[in-house]
């Protein structure tokens, strides 16, 4: 799952068609670029492409190509539109009124307009509980199609994420009417404007996307100013990492993320060229910050200090599919500075010791750490069933025995996770996020979110305070002061300790040409076209 | 024998009841619910609650349990939570390509097992027999994802000749079947060695020996019809398993059938479509099993039904 | 003293035609071997072990098999020989507990369904079917789901689901007609229902039990490492042979040894047992001995 997931974003961003470096001259005709197929690797089976009923991996990341957003997230994290050509802000800061594009149709032949998006982003509100994105638009008080191309959401109080997730493939908009012909179950009837649209979908074993012949709306840096060149992308399900190799070996599918062992047998490989992306996210080792022993700070400073970032990502990653993270918001994402590394509690063996000895927790014959009223020491980290999950905690084991605490390893598969965590099972919790908002404190740092997704249980006023006024500010100057607080609070405290930011290297076959790759190492498709 | 079925049938029921009760306490058992696994890791409270209060979960474990029943009498096994679909849709969409591998997987260990049995009987303490006995055993004693996983390395790989998953062509369903018949070839040609040899006995076989060719032939076809009773109940069992989906298979293979979609229901908590799985389980176990002992007269009319 | 040797005498005796027949199956003579070099490797583990089997030693990581590590190392630099020795105690103990919950829990079924039958053999078969109606792997992936993995609860699901096969087998025996006029007797004396049959019936289908059981512990240990392969057997980071297989597919190009010497491991130990459960009944059941 974790790799289909770090696959996301950057295949996301490429098929909302975003803004890629200025293109060079094209050589030949677009007509001798058409054809040819794509074949992607689907880790989980997709569920339901009804893009309000679902967080699956796969289905989010099919929804990139079938809908499109109002705005997309450039590659210097800000928003230009998509769907709407330009948008403003109200003075008091609570509506949005977004001038839509024009000539935009859904690929069921309707016209693209404010009531369709009105539409889109009422039924979100009326079935989107499984939505990551429901929570935000619990905060719109009305949408309105002011006329055809004007459309404006109000806003009960101000909202500095809501950006965030306007651009998300969830806010994609629909079209009403194929909504309506396929009386609201489009699980496999998906409509949208999409470079895309959804020609088959066998359960289980493959979706098929084929080419929008009608697009001829995306965003001004592309070449090409039509439709998509390639025919026909393909999401293979193959479960098994294994496999997945195999099948790209045997040319069976076209593009696969890679693990670190096997990037240098495909690097070497000249079948393939890789492709190096960020991630919008970081795993963190969290402590329940609820419950004794870990509602003490000073504990979660000790063991935080005996945590050696640097081997994770050198024995797990082998320095190559991850970089350290010093702070609770990554390197990829808005509101990272560097000058917060200062406060980062590093690896040091001797402090963890001292906290540790100065806490009580002395160590006995057998080098192991008891609590202070004498019983023996074994905290417990929860963490999911993932291999990658399961070669940190081994790893993080051997690193707290060398400080003499005897570490205890609980892998849950994830739906048990979700559960056993808010209840406060655990002592330790290993994750990670994914969530390119600075807010991201909101959803798991923040008091009201103790009993879901806040799964260290920590609550602090102080922090509760930077949370909220980072939501509401729109000046991103002072928004961004607000944000180096709060993490410097964080690492102060030490609820998380942050580990590493993965990254992706994505091996993709040789006969797609012309695809671009950003800064951050989005890739660009609408581009790109497949040598026969 | 048309009331013998039908007691059967009916006596089937209960078992059925007792196998939607035990899912029911099993899925009540799994920590965490469908509203908790669909609203994923960044939901709030409430909206878990909310999805919780739409698929009906805040009602009392009963109630849930008599709404099922009440669906079932109405011929409808419910809504995936997931995909929002009919479960009986979703799962016809699986059963063909789990029947298809059942089928191949059955036919190819039956026809290779009593083959190498009938080959172990008949040069019984000679060469043959222990060498193919060694084959059986060892096959006995390979955990099946390993031979999955060498297939995929030496076919499909190293050769191309098969591909590595889907279930598109026929050269993909080799593979898979191969991998799922190692285990069952090697139980039935030990049975049916062992059966052989105690329908031939040694003087029968000596004396088989001591005649011609055809009479031999005649005798062995003889024994064989007796030999074969009990690897009929082999085959049923085997079938039966078969069609409940054997998901580690499946999923090395990225095979669509209802083993992964039963195991996938599992992780997302989505309990109509674990109950439905089941329930087809358990349905072609007991149909497999009645078949059985409806072949098992017709092998053997000694056999009596009251 | 002559007393003495008379009786060794008459011991020997006794268990001589069960020796000889013993040694005049070559199955059970190689079953045996592997099966007692797999207990005396769990037995001793930590002297036949050289390193300690989860510490990690980052520097020697992926080293192939050399005069240091026998078998070589893993992605942690873990010695594999030290995991692999170390994950046959894993092993007994998934093997000779599952087998144990299942047996104890069948037998008892078997015995109480084929002594009083009636309703009560009624009500044990429905519940014997419900059991085997069940799709058995399915149910053990949703136990470890439950509970989390861990060996205890590995031992539980495959025990859970597999004691049908030995209440079939009891209850089919003791529902046969010899045993059947011998009940009847001891009932008509007056004897207790448990003391006939602890006493009078269980000893009589020991020995099938036990040529069950040996199938068995292998099967347990073939789906123990096929949930381990999966991530859903034993937590990290224990040595089970599954969970090493399974972390050494992902280097099956360029460490074989990761996967070669568990997957070899698991397939001797299985073929021992199997190898014992053969040659047992070659010996235990006379019909189709040599």
């Amino acid at each position: 799952m974790n790799r289909i997931v770090r696959l996301a974003p950057a295949l996301l961003l490429a098929a909302a068609a975003c803004a890629a470096p200025a293109p060079t001259g094209q050589g030949g005709t677009p007509a001798s670029k058409v054809g040819g197929s794509v074949t992607f690797v689907a880790t989980t089976d997709p569920d339901t492409l009804d893009l309000h009923q679902t967080s699956n991996p796969v289905s989010s990341t099919i929804f990139g190509w079938i809908y499109e957003p109002l705005i997309y997230q450039d590659l210097d994290n800000t928003y230009k539109g998509l769907l709407a050509e330009s948008w403003a802000v109200s003075s008091d800061n609570r509506a949005i009124t977004f001038k839509l594009r024009k000539g935009v149709t859904f690929t069921d032949g309707s016209p693209f307009n404010a009531e369709a998006v009105k539409f889109t982003f009422e039924r979100l509100v009326r079935v989107g509980a499984k939505s990551p994105i429901f929570e935000t638009f619990k905060n719109i008080a009305s949408a309105e199609a002011k006329d055809e191309t004007t459309f404006v959401l109000n806003m009960k109080e101000p909202s500095a994420p809501i950006f965030h997730d306007l651009q998300t493939a969830y806010a994609g908009i629909l079209s009403p009417s194929a909504v309506k012909a396929a009386n609201d179950n489009i699980g496999r009837a998906a409509v949208g404007t999409g470079p895309y649209k959804l020609k088959e979908f066998q359960t289980g074993q493959q979706i098929t996307l084929e080419r929008n012949a009608d697009y001829k709306w995306p965003p001004a840096l592309f070449a090409n100013r039509g439709a998509p060149y390639i025919q026909e992308l393909r999401y293979r399900v193959i479960p098994e990492p294994a496999t997945q190799l195999a099948a790209l070996d045997a040319g069976e599918v076209d593009v696969l993320g890679l693990a670190a062992k096997d990037l240098a047998r495909y690097s070497a490989d000249g079948r393939f060229k890789i492709y190096d992306s960020f991630t919008y996210g970081l795993t963190y080792l969290g402590f329940d910050a609820k419950r004794p022993p870990f509602d003490n700070a000073k504990l979660r400073q000790a063991l935080s200090r005996a945590v050696n970032k640097s081997e994770i990502v050198q024995v797990v990653f082998e320095n190559k599919l991850a970089k350290v993270s010093c702070c609770p918001i990554a390197e990829s994402i808005q509101g990272y500075d560097p000058k917060l590394k200062d406060f980062e509690l590093g690896y040091d063996v001797a402090k963890a010791k001292a906290g540790l000895d100065e806490l009580g927790y002395k160590a006995g014959a057998d080098g192991l750490r008891a609590t202070p009223d004498g019983k023996p020491f074994k905290p417990v980290l929860y963490t999911s069933t993932s291999d990658t999950h399961g070669k940190i905690s081994t790893l993080l084991q051997a690193q707290f025995k060398a400080v003499g605490v005897d570490l205890q390893i609980k892998q849950l598969e994830a739906g048990a996770l979700l559960a056993a965590t808010p209840k406060a099972e655990h002592d330790l919790y290993l994750n990670g996020y994914s969530w390119n908002e600075p807010d991201m404190f909101s959803l798991f740092l923040s008091c009201d979110r103790i009993a879901s997704s806040n799964r260290v249980l920590y609550c602090n006023p102080e922090l509760e305070a930077l949370i909220r006024a980072g939501r509401t500010e729109l000046d991103q100057g002072k928004r961004m002061k607000i944000y180096f607080d709060a993490q410097k609070l964080t690492m102060q405290e030490a609820p998380w300790q942050p580990l590493y930011m993965p990254v992706s290297k994505t091996a993709i076959n040789v006969k797609i040409q012309d695809l671009k790759q950003g800064q951050a190492g989005g890739l660009y498709w609408h581009d790109a076209w497949v040598k026969q | 024998m048309g009331r013998y079925v039908l007691r059967r049938l009916v006596l089937a029921l209960p078992v059925l009841l007792g196998v939607s009760v035990a899912v029911f306490l099993m899925i009540e058992l799994v920590p965490g619910d469908p509203a908790t696994v669909l609203a994923g890791d960044t939901a709030s409270a409430d909206q878990v609650e909310r999805i919780r209060h739409e698929l009906g979960l805040d009602q009392p474990l009963p109630v849930q349990y008599l709404r099922f029943v009440e669906r079932l009498a109405h011929g409808s096994l419910g809504e995936s939570t997931r995909t929002h679909r009919e479960v009986l849709l979703e799962i016809a969409e699986r059963f063909p390509y789990t029947l298809a591998l059942a089928l191949g997987a059955v036919t190819l260990s039956t026809v290779v097992g009593v083959g190498l049995g009938i080959l172990a009987a008949i040069n019984r303490g000679r060469a043959g027999d222990h060498v193919t006995m060694g084959i059986a055993i060892v096959g006995l004693s390979v955990p099946t994802f390993l031979l999955a996983i060498v297939g995929i390395i030496v076919f499909s790989l190293a050769l191309h000749w098969l591909p590595v998953t889907g279930a598109r062509t026929w050269q993909s369903y080799i593979l898979p079947i191969v991998a799922l018949s190692l285990h069952s070839a090697a139980v039935k040609a030990r049975i049916t060695r062992s059966s052989m040899l105690e329908v031939l006995g040694q003087e029968y076989l000596r004396t088989a020996r001591a005649k011609g060719l055809r009479e031999r032939l005649v005798i062995l076809r003889h024994a064989l019809k007796n030999a074969l009773i009990p690897v009929t109940t082999i085959v049923g069992l085997q079938f039966g398993a078969l069609l409940g989906g054997a998901f580690i298979i499946e999923n090395i293979f990225g095979w669509p059938g209802v083993g992964r979609l039963a195991v996938q229901a599992i992780f997302n908590r989505d309990f109509p479509l674990v109950q439905g799985t089941v329930l087809l389980v358990a349905v072609a176990y007991l149909l497999s099993n009645l078949v059985v002992d409806v072949l098992y007269a017709w092998l053997d009319p000694r056999i009596r039904y009251g | 003293m002559a007393s003495a040797v008379l009786a060794a005498a008459a011991r020997r005796r006794r268990v001589t035609p069960l020796l000889r027949r013993v040694r005049r199956s070559p199955p059970l003579v190689v079953g045996l071997v592997l099966f007692g070099a797999l207990l005396l490797m769990a037995a001793f583990a930590p002297l036949i072990a050289p390193a300690d089997p989860i510490a990690i030693q980052v520097s020697e990581r992926l080293q192939p098999p050399s005069a240091a590590h026998l078998f070589g190392t893993d992605d942690f630099g873990r010695d594999l020989f030290s995991r692999v020795v170390w994950g046959s105690r894993l092993a007994v103990r998934l093997g000779t507990l599952s087998v144990l919950v299942a047996a104890t829990g069948g037998v008892a079924l078997g015995l109480v369904a084929g002594y009083y039958r009636g309703w009560v053999d009624n009500l044990i078969s429905r519940l014997l079917e419900v059991v085997l109606a069940f799709p058995g792997e399915l149910f053990a992936i949703a136990i470890i789901a439950v509970l989390g993995p861990s060996l205890d609860n590995l031992i539980v699901a495959l025990g859970l689901f597999g004691w049908p096969g030995y209440a079939r087998l009891v209850r089919g025996s003791v529902l046969s007609a010899g045993q059947r006029e011998y009940v009847e007797a001891a009932r008509a004396i007056g004897a207790r229902a448990s003391r006939v049959m602890l006493r009078h019936i269980l000893p009589n289908v020991v020995a099938p039990v036990i040529i069950l059981s040996a199938t068995r512990f292998g099967g347990a240990l073939l789906a123990g490492s096929g949930l381990s392969f999966i991530g859903l057997g034993v937590p990290i980071p224990q040595p089970e042979w599954g969970a090493i297989m399974a972390t050494g597919r992902d280097y099956i190009g360029s460490a074989w040894w990761i996967v070669v010497f568990p997957g070899v491991l698991i397939a001797t130990a299985v073929l021992g047992v199997n190898l014992v459960g053969d040659g047992l009944r070659d010996v235990l059941d006379p019909r189709l001995g040599d």
